[in-house]
């Protein structure tokens, strides 16, 4: 361990260099995209919704209200583990850095698993995706935030990869690239956790 | 840069080359052109000779039982023949293979910001050709729901039968992906790779027309997978996002939801297309004029406007779906504002051609024929705009004439005379200006005389998508001029046979090219043919505009590249 700690004795970066701007940018345009594709699907609910005349919450419930809080604190932690995994790079403290990036990677998954058992449980009780608008309308949501976790997930596990490939030197813009795009998947969920169950 | 061997496969293939991927686009995109281009012609066969065999040089007897075409392969031909021509053949030529060719070169820059994305564009482009190609194949046949595939023709419920929807909808939606990350990738070389000197203002104006249609493709593209992604649920999975209808308990979905989707979508689609186009002819233009671009800056920045504009006008597609009359009223308006910016740079051409030393090579051919079909197409426009003719135009012959003219034969035309234009330096080698000529005027006769008379027929109220006109007997009187325009469309089909002939002659034996042909100023002339990896041997610093030509300033010749500094005035 020590050994490795001791290869990644990097200074501490002044600023963004030129290339990582660059690498900014393509990001924040794709970004952008993503936004796009989750406003149409928001507008298409909103749509829907004042169409349909009614509305209620999946699962009618306060159960799969309190299942979807629990989801939505994972998720909040993950981006706290991250926070914390980004910081350790700044002292290239890798083995710490694993460590906290690691705790990002099971947290994601554990979002996505208990987001399959709140699918799980508003199908036994006979929400389905087929059943109402309401259902079409939530499980196309969360199925698609779902997708955009898998794709963040591989690129935290692309960064372990990578870091273990550099032979153990981290690659700090390639960090920051990553964390801004799990941090935006946080706050994707938070505005369709709002809409879909608070609003 | 260093120069590592590199093997056949990571130098053809999986190349990270803009040179090399821009050329995998444009054999792409003119594979598709020319089977489109086929289908095209099985339709106007369709129409001119409908309740006769398709004939054998049309593989009439291959492709249908008897040679005989049935309404459902006629749907299907429609649907194929738009999908194809926008999303396979012009999208890949114009923005695919000249994005990535001209882009780097003509701001000086090494390669694309992101060379490795640009390789997965390109791989993701081709699978979603594969997917579509392979719809053809499914028991039911493909897709037959129009290019549009609105519901409820699109959806399970009350549409057409068979997975062809669904290969369609996940065909588009991996091309979507892919142009995508060309965007990505066109909008952030163009902001951070110009090379010093070349400031937004002295980009040609290719590189504008390039630069918008990103900026579009990366808003708007998303749109559209949004509805595919609903419709694609709709049909897989039993949802009902698009059905309408629905009982007490369960709310129906709302098929006008996919139109308006399709349609915010769809219209900035129609200026991601054209933009290009634009862009290249009003350089083509200025070099074949030997002046500079008259108005550059107001061309770029009506442009612009333009951009904005197409945002927020898609319901004047739906005027017919009952919208309301303040909404059409509004959308109307704002319409016709695009035609205020068009006409500024439409102004600014004829400006560029006013009193100019005109050099009518293949590509200046070609760009003027933009003028002419853009033209035309844009006054027509005006009719389809407008609330109260558009609702006696709607669906007819005429918005098929017209959006042939504006988005199908002013983009190819302008597609055209971009690969005359750039064929030098794609390939080292010079095409045959003489049968460039015979294409030109091969191809742009019938042309006109194909959609114009299209025109002609809507007016007199040929609707589109008619499988048999002589089922109508109000449509009787047009069959003399439904024949007419198909004779035309064959000759025009025809025509693109001295193109395939010119490009792969020149290609094996042409003679082999000089640096700078048309004399341009612009950065790609720079360099010799066939440029390596990396483009420039050093990074070339900027002094001029785009379109110093016939500079006072400049006494042996009546250019000067961008790179050179001009001989001090004195």
């Amino acid at each position: 361990m020590n050994t490795r700690t001791l290869a990644v004795q990097q200074p501490i970066e002044p600023s963004k260099t030129k290339d990582e701007f660059t690498s900014y940018l393509g990001l924040l345009i794709g970004l952008a995209s993503i936004t796009m594709l989750f406003v149409t699907l928001l507008i298409s609910y909103s749509i829907l919704r004042i169409q349909a005349g009614y509305w209620f919450v999946p699962g009618g419930g306060s159960s799969s209200m309190s299942l979807a809080i629990v989801n939505t604190m994972i998720l909040l932690a993950s981006s706290g583990t991250w926070v914390i995994a980004a910081r350790k790079t700044r002292h290239g403290r890798i083995g710490a850095f694993r460590r906290w990036t690691w705790a990002t990677v099971v947290l994601g998954v554990l979002f996505l698993i208990s987001q399959l058992v709140l699918w799980q449980f508003l199908t036994t009780k006979g929400f389905t995706a087929q059943s109402s608008i309401v259902g079409s309308v939530f499980y196309m949501l969360t199925g698609m935030h779902g997708l955009h976790i898998l794709a963040g997930l591989a690129a935290l596990v692309w960064i372990l990869v990578k870091v273990t490939q550099d032979n153990f030197v981290i690659n700090r813009d390639r960090v920051r690239l990553v964390g801004v795009f799990w941090h935006f998947l946080d706050v994707l969920w938070i505005c369709l956790f709002t809409a879909i169950f608070i609003l | 840069m260093t120069h590592k061997e590199q093997s056949f496969i990571s130098k053809y293939i999986f190349s990270t080359d803009h040179k090399v991927i821009g050329k995998q686009f444009l054999w792409m995109g003119l594979f598709f052109l020319l089977l489109g281009g086929f289908q095209a012609l099985l339709i106007r066969w369709q129409l001119g000779h409908p309740e006769q065999q398709v004939p054998i040089w049309l593989f009439g007897s291959y492709l249908f039982e008897d040679g005989m075409m049935t309404s459902d392969h006629y749907n299907q031909l429609i649907t194929m023949h738009g999908t194809i021509m926008i999303f396979w053949a012009i999208t890949p030529l114009l923005i695919g293979a000249f994005g990535n060719f001209v882009i780097p070169l003509q701001i000086g820059a090494p390669d694309m910001v992101f060379p490795k994305l640009n390789m997965f564009s390109f791989w993701t482009f081709f699978l979603s050709g594969v997917v579509l190609v392979a719809s053809y194949f499914l028991p039911g046949g493909t897709a037959a729901a129009g290019w549009t595939s609105y519901p409820p023709l699109s959806t399970p419920v009350g549409g057409i039968p068979g997975l062809g929807q669904v290969f369609w909808t996940l065909s588009i939606t991996l091309m979507g992906a892919a142009t995508m990350m060309g965007a990505i990738n066109y909008i952030t070389t163009i902001i951070r790779s110009r090379a010093p000197g070349m400031g937004y203002f002295k980009m040609p104006l290719t590189i504008w027309g390039l630069f918008l249609t990103s900026i579009l493709n990366a808003i708007f593209v998303p749109v559209i997978a949004a509805g595919l992604i609903l419709l694609l649920l709709d049909n897989v999975l039993g949802t009902n996002f698009f059905i309408a209808g629905g009982t007490a308990s369960i709310a129906g979905g709302d098929p006008l939801l996919y139109q308006h989707v399709f349609w915010i979508f769809g219209h900035p689609e129609v200026y991601i297309l054209i933009l290009p186009a634009w862009g290249i002819v009003s350089d083509l233009l200025s070099v074949f004029s030997r002046k500079p671009a008259f108005g550059y800056k107001v061309t770029a920045i009506c442009m612009c406007v333009i951009v904005a504009l197409s945002t927020v006008v898609w319901g004047h597609h739906m005027y017919t779906t009952g919208m309301s009359p303040l909404l059409g009223k509004a959308f109307m308006f704002l319409t016709l504002l695009i035609s205020i910016p068009s006409s500024i740079f439409f102004l600014n051409w004829l400006g560029t051609l006013w009193r100019g030393n005109l050099k009518f090579e293949p590509p200046m051919l070609f760009a003027i024929a933009v003028l002419w079909v853009f033209g035309l197409g844009g006054l027509t426009g005006l009719y389809n705009a407008t609330v109260t003719s558009d609702i006696y135009l709607h669906d007819t012959m005429f918005v098929v004439g017209h959006f042939h003219y504006t988005m199908a034969a002013s983009v190819l035309l302008g597609g055209l005379a971009a690969i005359y234009f750039w064929f030098p330096k794609m390939f080292g080698k010079s095409m045959n200006p003489l049968l460039g000529k015979l294409h030109f005027w091969a191809s742009f006769i019938p042309l006109n005389l194909v959609f114009f008379n299209m025109m002609v027929m809507g007016y007199a109220g040929h609707h589109r998508r008619i499988f048999n006109p002589m089922e109508y007997e109000f449509l009787k009187p047009l069959a003399g001029l439904n024949e007419f325009v198909t004779t035309m469309a064959i000759i025009l089909g025809a025509a693109q046979f001295i193109f395939v002939f010119n490009f792969i002659y020149s290609m094996a034996k042409g003679k082999k090219a000089e640096v700078n042909p048309w004399k341009a100023a612009t950065l790609e002339w720079t360099v010799e043919a066939p440029i390596p990896h990396g483009n420039f041997a050093a990074v070339p610093t900027v002094y001029n505009g785009p379109h110093e030509y016939s500079h006072p300033g400049v006494s042996d010749r009546d250019w000067i590249a961008q790179s050179e500094p001009l001989p001090a005035e004195g």
